[in-house]
């Protein structure tokens, strides 16, 4: 009796749970369908933010505006979609909560040090824009999250090779994902000071003109690991050179750079204003604790790429050709400002120290004027790894920022729920 | 012998009830499917009628179209969906920010509903302010529906998509003629 009844029992056991094997295959396939449906959600507010240029369309360069009436990152002067303004990114690069905490305080004002491997850049603060806010323009306030980045699609890495003449530079370049590119085409400006002046001192400053900007090129290809040799035949000093590298695949370009001053030994800081067509140097004692402080004179430029694919050279004016923090002592903050054809560069620094019983050789600092240029990683939004987000649609586009392969990434998802996946 | 028949008894009955459940269980499982899928289905559809409309808006709004230009295009939308036929409405609205209205932004709510039975979903997506909707009644799907955009300059004002504005015009085509 009790066989029978076991039997009967898996009989229904064996029912029930087909029934709920069968209800499960088919909130799988109305789960794709949701899913579906949510990617091309994604697809459509990715393609709103990369393809508009939100409003007003100058939004990023308008340093007083911290809320556009629309969010896009378009450049709307450009022909070819996918073009983003380096303005936008510029803000949106202000807003990454990486460098909001590098904050610092110069002559009671408070800045942020954009500081990526060669390059150190001042911005103002209080031009950031607020996640929450951009939601709100994008009608998903409420009920979804996003988190958007931009990563150069070139990796370029440069490093400098010892050789009894001349200068040599090894670049490696690699992919998004870090595999080696071979026959990427390798253009690169080697920037250098020389003190043989063919010409008059354009700081005005007789005696103490720092050494002259020249520049040089030269070309290579990449081998089946990735990796090209650019050599220079020109004598360059210590700490006064630097080489900037644009290497071409497939249609995506990527920057790398060399510069024989690290960070940590500027003479003086860059500090630029978005919008503006002005750049200011600025020395602070209190801050800038690895530089001498002192009297430093120096000539700016600022290096633009020209239509041949090579660069020029263009002095700027400034209101003044020298800097002067003192000794250090009393907290002593002390700036110039230059204007000129600026964000579509370099900014090439000539500095040296004399006076106040301090002397250095003069050395060559560098900043790109452009964030393009600067390989920085941009990100905004929230990171769905943090907030632990489920259902997360990610997608990628490659996208120009002037002239600058960058890989957009977007990740979308429901704000209501703790879940898992997303980006890494 | 007794306990053969009661067992068969039990195994019947057991069979019985066992196949009730999977059949009530899998019919009420189906017509749950049958409705979400139907709902998801309507839902791609309305999603990709609203992300053409969407592309078309940024490509004719880019700078390399000049004004005066129009563009039509076939939806190549299906006419049936899980076998009934379906109307498609297009509303524009500006964007509420709370309180406010954001006249810079549009959202374009596409809206489609099946005829004959239950079942609508809809779709929005984002725009810039410059456009406007022309054609205001439902339209039924059919083979060649398709979409016609007209660059305007404002300056023709009797046109009959733009109406004198400076937008991009937008209207459903039916047999090649605008639909208002």
């Amino acid at each position: 009796m009790i066989d029978y009844i076991a039997a009967a029992v898996g009989i229904v056991i064996v029912f029930i749970g087909g029934v709920f094997i069968f209800g499960g295959m088919l909130t799988n396939g109305v789960a794709n369908l949701e899913q579906k449906n949510s990617i091309m959600q994604a697809q459509s507010l990715f393609d709103y933010i990369l393809l508009t240029p939100g409003y007003p369309s100058n939004w990023g360069s308008n340093s007083s505006l911290t809320a556009p009436k629309a969010f896009g990152l378009a450049n709307a002067q450009a022909t070819q979609p996918y073009t983003l303004s380096q303005a936008d990114v510029m803000r949106l690069l202000v807003s990454s909560s990486q460098f909001q905490k590098n904050a610092i305080q110069i002559g009671g004002k408070t800045y942020l040090n954009l500081t990526e491997g060669l390059f150190s850049i001042l911005v103002p603060v209080g031009k950031t824009i607020n996640y929450t806010y951009v939601k709100k323009v994008l009608g998903i306030y409420g009920s979804y999250e996003f988190y958007l980045s931009l990563t150069p699609a070139l990796n370029v890495s440069v490093h400098p090779v010892s050789t009894s003449q001349g200068v040599k530079f090894s670049v490696k370049v690699t992919n998004f994902f870090g595999a080696p590119l071979p026959l990427a085409t390798l253009t690169g400006s080697l920037i250098y000071l020389s003190q043989t002046s063919q010409g008059g001192c354009p700081n005005k400053n007789g005696a103490n003109c720092p050494s002259l900007i020249y520049y040089s090129t030269a070309t290579a290809t990449t081998n089946l690991s990735g990796v090209g040799i650019l050599s220079f035949n020109t004598q360059v000093q210590p700490q006064s050179y630097a080489l900037i590298v644009q290497a071409s695949s497939s249609n995506l370009i990527g920057y790398g750079y060399y510069s024989s001053v690290t960070p940590s030994h500027l003479e003086a800081y860059a500090l630029l204003q978005p919008g503006s067509d002005n750049v200011t140097l600025m020395q602070h004692c209190a801050v800038v604790t690895t530089a001498s402080c002192g009297v430093d004179y120096f000539n700016v430029s600022n290096l633009i790429q020209n239509n041949s694919g090579g660069f020029s050279i263009i002095n700027l004016t400034c209101t003044r050709y020298w800097i002067n923090g003192g000794k250090g002592v009393g907290n002593v903050h002390s700036n110039s400002t230059c204007s000129g054809l600026l964000y579509n560069g370099f900014l090439l620094v000539s500095i040296k120290q004399t006076g106040n019983g301090q002397q250095s050789n003069t050395i060559l600092e560098i900043f790109p004027l452009n964030v393009a240029f600067a390989n920085l990683f941009v990100n905004f939004g929230l990171n769905p790894v943090s907030t632990h987000a489920i259902s997360v649609t990610t997608l990628t586009r490659v996208v120009v920022i002037s002239g600058v392969s960058y890989i957009a990434t977007f990740a979308y998802w429901p704000d209501q729920a703790q879940a898992y996946g997303g980006l890494s | 012998m007794p306990d053969v028949v009661i067992g068969n008894v039990i195994l019947t009955v057991a069979l019985a009830i066992a196949l009730l459940l999977f059949v009530a269980a899998s019919s009420g499982i189906s017509l749950i499917y049958t409705v979400r899928t139907r709902g998801e289905l309507l839902q791609s559809v309305a999603e990709q009628i609203a992300q053409i409309i969407q592309q078309s808006y940024l490509v004719v709004n880019n700078s390399e179209i000049s004004v005066g230009s129009n563009v039509t295009q076939v939806l190549g939308l299906p006419v049936q969906i899980a076998g009934y036929g379906y109307t498609i409405v297009v509303k524009t609205s500006p964007l509420l920010l709370g309180n406010t209205v954001d006249k810079h932004v549009t959202v374009l709510t596409v809206t489609i509903a099946l005829t004959g039975t239950y079942g609508s979903a809809s779709s929005s997506v984002l725009l810039g302010s410059n456009v406007y909707w022309y054609t205001q009644t439902a339209v039924t799907v059919t083979q060649g529906l398709g979409l016609l955009l007209d660059k305007c300059a404002g300056v023709l004002p009797n046109h009959p998509i733009c109406q004198g504005y400076d937008v991009i015009g937008f209207a459903f085509l039916v047999n090649s003629k605008a639909v208002s």
